[in-house]
């Protein structure tokens, strides 16, 4: 159990009932957030046809540091985190919803987990949505600490599926204090590498939220 | 003499084991541990006082960290959440501290003209940081204590807030200051004559399913001044006659108090400033010391046995 904080955590069910749902959408709520939170957002967004599960990270984060801190200073909540994504999407994909009838969206360190997840997991999805986050990476770089990334190091980043034809949305305030917009360009280029097609919105000032353009733009998404 | 309320006085809410409940409210929120005592009424759980540096009514939040409280959750007849004044300019500060603390936050939002962000405390109670000019006239935006402007208000989640409205306006003397709608959420504002410092409320209803469950992360009570015990004794008279049940004065040791259910369900409390937390130590070092009321004093060594240790944070400076 210590190594694997998240597993046998709640994972909550709403929305459309599988049988007659049209897409599946797994939705992480961030640091110090619950998956109430995301059924709130979910009610939100207004879109009667699709099934929401939303897990829960223990002691509702799903790593302790920054997303952008050397990998081993947030094990072993990341890999249980990942762990717990992976879980989710096999169970969906057993009742007819593989990863392309699959959306995977997250806030926050919800959001990195959900990029990293569709990142790592390298298959066609129905749509990912990271609303303030960013990529974590795969490994440590080791390069100098540098300012556009709040004094972190630059993360590697190796990832060897193709995302064609997956829409990915990515939502960040111009200056977030926790998501450096270098390491959201990135992670643009990154996903746009692997073949989605990367929408960006950045919002003016600084920030760390959802806002109403991203739930326009998600309504899109997921419309179409 | 139409008596009002000038404000908040304190809020209390419930909490997990008290480590992570001092490190969060020491640590990051910069707030002062004004007091270290015990729940009067179960004196093996602590009773901890948070505060501005001169542990001023209005800047109060306190916490019965029970050790082993289930997660509660906000619901209508509960107060949902607690929010601080920053003065304008000072939340960009905020976030960057939250973020380099690695606690999330949202927003910023707007809430009738004022820019907010939202966080969890870590058993999950919901605190907001407002800028806003109430209360906070002299504190500098890039203080290193910005939440030294104490509350801007309380949010009260109601199924119909009529009720608790008509109570506000009509006893506590409040005006009415208009309404948001935010989705499924409408929010009411209503804020005390003076308009210093923890002078909002903020009645919420939602069409958001929950039930209320009192726990880690929830509010237990919300407690509005009285100048004196005179004056609370007239709002004990007035409340009563109005239909209100109201406890007889309860001695808490720094404050009198006297508590009654409001129409929708949330306890309300109000408590006299006087005689203010100097009384059993000195200003200068408050919260060092575990006090107890006379009545718990003869069992101290008993009491000290079951409590778990707890270390205050050194309050970083920004």
């Amino acid at each position: 159990m210590k190594n694997d904080p998240h597993a046998g955590n709640r994972i909550l069910s709403g929305g459309a009932p599988l049988s007659r749902a049209r897409l599946a959408m797994i939705m992480v709520h961030g640091r110090g957030g619950a998956p109430e939170d995301m059924m709130g957002l979910a009610d939100y967004l207004g879109l009667p046809d699709i099934a929401i599960r939303a897990p829960e990270a223990a002691g509702n984060s799903w790593w302790p540091d920054s997303f952008l801190a050397p990998l081993a200073r947030n094990e072993p909540g990341l890999s249980s985190a990942l762990g717990v994504m992976a879980r989710l999407s096999d169970e969906l994909a057993e009742q007819g919803f593989g990863p392309d009838r699959t959306v995977v969206l997250g806030f926050s360190q919800g959001a990195c987990l959900a990029l990293e997840h569709a990142a790592r997991a390298g298959r066609k999805l129905a749509g990912v949505a990271g609303l303030s986050g960013g990529l974590v990476g795969t490994a440590d770089g080791d390069g100098a600490p540098q300012p556009e990334l709040y004094n972190h190091v630059e993360k590697k980043f190796a990832y060897d599926g193709r995302l064609d034809g997956t829409p990915v949305l990515l939502g960040c305030h111009e200056r977030d204090p926790h998501i450096p917009l270098a390491r959201v360009r990135t992670t643009e280029k990154l996903f746009q590498d692997m073949g989605a097609t990367v929408t960006t919105q950045i919002y003016p000032g600084a920030g760390h939220g959802v806002v109403e353009e991203e739930i326009r733009a998600l309504r899109a998404m997921l419309n179409g | 003499m139409p008596q009002t309320i000038p404000g908040l006085h304190h809020v209390t809410a419930i909490s997990g084991p008290p480590q992570g409940n001092v490190d969060f409210y020491v640590g990051t929120m910069l707030q002062r541990l004004v007091k270290k005592t015990v729940n009067f009424d179960a004196p093996d759980t602590y009773h901890l006082y948070y505060g501005n540096d001169r542990a001023e009514p209005g800047t109060i939040l306190t916490f019965f960290p029970f050790v082993d409280a289930g997660p509660g959750r906000a619901g209508p007849g509960m107060a949902s959440a607690v929010a601080y004044a920053v003065p304008p300019g000072g939340l960009d500060a905020w976030m960057m501290a939250l973020a380099g603390a690695a606690v999330d936050f949202d927003g910023p939002a707007e809430r009738f003209g004022e820019r907010m962000i939202a966080l969890t405390d870590p058993d999950g109670l919901r605190v907001e940081l407002i800028e806003t000019d109430r209360g906070t006239a002299g504190i500098a935006a890039a203080d290193d204590r910005p939440v030294d402007g104490g509350f801007h208000s309380v949010t009260l989640w109601l199924d119909n807030p009529d009720g608790t409205a008509r109570l506000l306006t009509d006893l506590f003397g409040y005006d009415s200051a208009g309404e948001d709608s935010h989705g499924a959420e409408k929010r009411y504002r209503f804020v005390a004559k003076d308009q210093g410092r923890g002078a909002v409320v903020d009645l919420v209803t939602s069409d958001a399913r929950s039930i209320g469950r009192q726990g880690a992360g929830t509010i237990h009570h919300v407690a509005f001044r009285a100048e004196n015990d005179e004056v609370q004794n007239a709002w004990q008279d007035t409340l009563r006659s109005q239909g209100f049940e109201v406890t007889p004065q309860i001695d808490r040791q720094y404050f009198n108090a006297i508590y009654f259910r409001e129409p929708g369900g949330v306890l309300f409390e109000i408590a006299t400033d006087p005689p203010g937390f100097a009384t059993d130590e000195p200003m200068d070092t408050l919260g060092h010391d575990l006090k107890l009321p006379p009545q718990h004093e003869p069992l101290r060594a008993q009491i000290e046995r079951v409590l778990p240790p707890i270390t205050i944070p050194r309050r970083p400076t920004r």
